[in-house]
């Protein structure tokens, strides 16, 4: 895979409405590239993706014989082109990103409500696994001219991340952050100690495992700061059919994540 | 050369589907009419109906395994006034047939949920027999023809048409069929998911409820049996076969095995437009053949 990745697009501010037509077919793949684990793509844009806001997300499955049945949700980092961004984890992101220029993948989206308004001065806390929706949303604050603070929780080093180590994914990842944000690494043990230091944003965007996201959660409410929280959890059919996209919330209930995925941070149960 | 419009249409009873292509409840959302039409299909079928509010199982309820799907989903429901207030209203005015699933774990709930929808606007209702009867100690309806028996019996007195959804797990599945089809069931829906399981590469379950329902290709074989068993059994009774369709040859399997209709399940996880290429797909085959949907039924 040697294509380079696309150049960034805009990703459109316009909040779509729950009932905004949804495309599914094959779309062809224009670009790919691979470093550090990490799966960049571009596609031709069909017309329903030139109005995406970060937290929306896509199905995306290949067409290759022996594929798994499921596709995959992917963050929607860019449109025109639309781009995707992962590391692969299991056999269904593994063939998605051996997909070559010119090949179709099929693609259910756009889905999911994003992200309300974060206000002038956002701090976005990412680890990892969870990075798509959040570069998607650095970027489309850089280009509307918004400051933001990302802290950046690594992993431990040695971890494996696909083919490659967690320090070599995380160092790879905070660079693609750097053009649009200023980008704090943070040690997972060391998250409530950066947020203590962060001073007052306007709004907190969070997408971490579980721990990470309390630790975030009780900040917010101690500090009287809006807190949204980017959920992540596998999701077979994306549209709310199959209802196994679950995580519990604080009154006590499932809900599905593929409703959101992005929610206030105070009502989910971590 | 003037292209012929064939006529799709398929009666089941008393309601007459616009074509033989329908969702299998639980895999499906009206939020699928974001993606496509959905007056286009056969008929439509929400997620099936349980009384009052259950959370349904803790998760990990989905799977890939064998080559299709294993889930313990577990029916969650907010309960019946929620279903008439926030869910019905969206999959009405598409223009095609709406079958409501209902399932309950004794026989007079049932009946109360068949009740309730009397004059709501529903074309026929489903009963999902696959559910515990706690009267009988957790035993599923489909396994039983007594079981059945009583949960379709006292359902009858709607007005209602009533299908009955059968179970693959069931030991003589034309007998359950036949005890349905007495206690008043105008049509059979053949079948549910199979009881089976899978485990993680850490040797633990990978369902949270441990066992759960296969569904997809892996199924076909099994219910296409069933469906071909219970048509010998009941010649004039409709059937909607289910199980693992996904190709216009599945569809046409299950109509030579005495299916007058199809419902399809997981095939539209996969690929959301599954359905809607079934129908032009069966247009195409019927326009090029002469002949009409409901001649596809081969029965004995
Ligand atoms: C995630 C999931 C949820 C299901 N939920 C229900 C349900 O609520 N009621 C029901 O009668 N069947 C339910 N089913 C069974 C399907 O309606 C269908 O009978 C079965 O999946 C076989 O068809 P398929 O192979 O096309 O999926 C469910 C199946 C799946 C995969």
């Amino acid at each position: 895979m040697t294509a380079a990745a696309a150049a960034p697009g805009d990703t459109a501010r316009e909040t779509p409405r729950r009932g905004a037509p949804v495309f599914a077919g094959d779309v062809t793949v224009r670009t790919i590239a691979e470093a550090s684990g990490v799966t960049t793509m571009t596609f031709d844009t069909p017309p329903a993706f030139r109005h995406i806001s970060p937290g929306q997300f896509a199905m995306v499955s290949s067409n290759r014989d022996g594929a798994p049945l499921l596709a995959r949700p992917m963050s929607l980092i860019a449109t025109d082109p639309l781009e995707i961004s992962f590391g692969y984890q299991g056999e269904g992101t593994r063939l998605i990103a051996a997909a070559e220029p010119g090949e179709k993948l099929h693609i259910m989206g756009p889905l999911g409500l994003p992200f309300a308004p974060l206000g002038s001065d956002a701090l976005i806390v990412v680890e990892g696994a969870h990075f798509g929706t959040m570069l998607s949303l650095a970027r489309m604050r850089h280009a509307a001219g918004e400051a933001t603070h990302v802290l950046f929780v690594t992993r431990p080093p040695a971890q494996p991340a696909g083919p490659v180590t967690a320090g070599e994914q995380d160092a790879a990842l905070m660079a693609m952050f750097e053009p649009y944000a200023t980008v704090t690494a943070v040690p997972g043990d060391a998250l409530a100690g950066a947020l203590a230091a962060a001073g007052r944003p306007s709004a907190v965007a969070a997408g971490a495992f579980d721990h990470g996201m309390k630790i975030v959660q009780d900040w917010c409410d101690a500090e009287k700061i809006p807190g949204h929280a980017a959920l992540q959890v596998a999701m077979p059919c994306g549209i709310g059919a199959c209802k196994s996209c679950i995580k519990t919330f604080k009154d006590g209930r499932y809900h599905l994540v593929c409703e959101g995925p992005i929610f206030p941070i105070a009502e989910v149960a971590f | 050369m003037s292209a012929t419009v064939p006529d799709l249409a398929v009666p089941i009873g008393a309601v007459t589907l616009k074509n033989p292509i329908i969702p299998a409840s639980g895999t499906f959302a009206a939020s699928y009419g974001r993606v496509f039409d959905l007056g286009r299909l056969g008929g439509l079928v929400p997620k099936t109906l349980m009384p009052g509010y259950r959370p349904g199982h803790p998760p990990n309820r989905l799977t890939e395994a064998g080559g299709g799907l294993l889930n313990a989903v577990g029916i969650p429901s907010d309960g019946e006034e929620a279903f008439l207030r926030d869910t019905l209203p969206a999959y009405k005015g598409w223009g095609t047939p709406l079958i409501v699933s209902v399932s309950a774990d004794t026989a007079a709930g049932f009946a109360e949920l068949v009740a309730l929808l009397e004059d709501e606007g529903v074309d026929a209702v489903e009963l999902n027999l696959s559910c515990p009867n706690l009267e009988e100690g957790g035993k599923s309806f489909a396994l039983d023809t007594k079981m059945t028996a009583e949960a379709v019996a006292a359902c009858r007195s709607s007005k209602l048409p009533l299908w009955a959804k059968l179970s693959p797990n069931a030991e003589d599945i034309a007998a359950i069929a036949a005890a349905a089809v007495d206690a008043g069931a105008d049509a059979l829906i053949v079948a549910n998911t199979l009881t089976g399981m899978a485990m993680r590469r850490d040797g633990r379950p990978a369902l949270a409820n441990v066992t759960g329902g296969l569904s997809g290709a892996p199924v076909k074989p099994v219910n296409l049996r069933c469906t071909y068993q219970v048509a010998q059994k009941l010649p004039g009774t409709p059937i909607i076969g289910c199980g693992g369709i996904s190709t216009l040859q599945d569809v046409l399997d299950y109509m030579a095995a005495g299916a007058s209709a199809v419902a399809v399940g997981s095939a539209t996880f996969t690929r959301p437009l599954t359905m809607v290429n079934l129908v032009d797909e069966i247009a195409s085959h019927c326009t090029s053949r002469g002949i009409a949907a409901r001649d596809l039924t081969l029965r004995a």
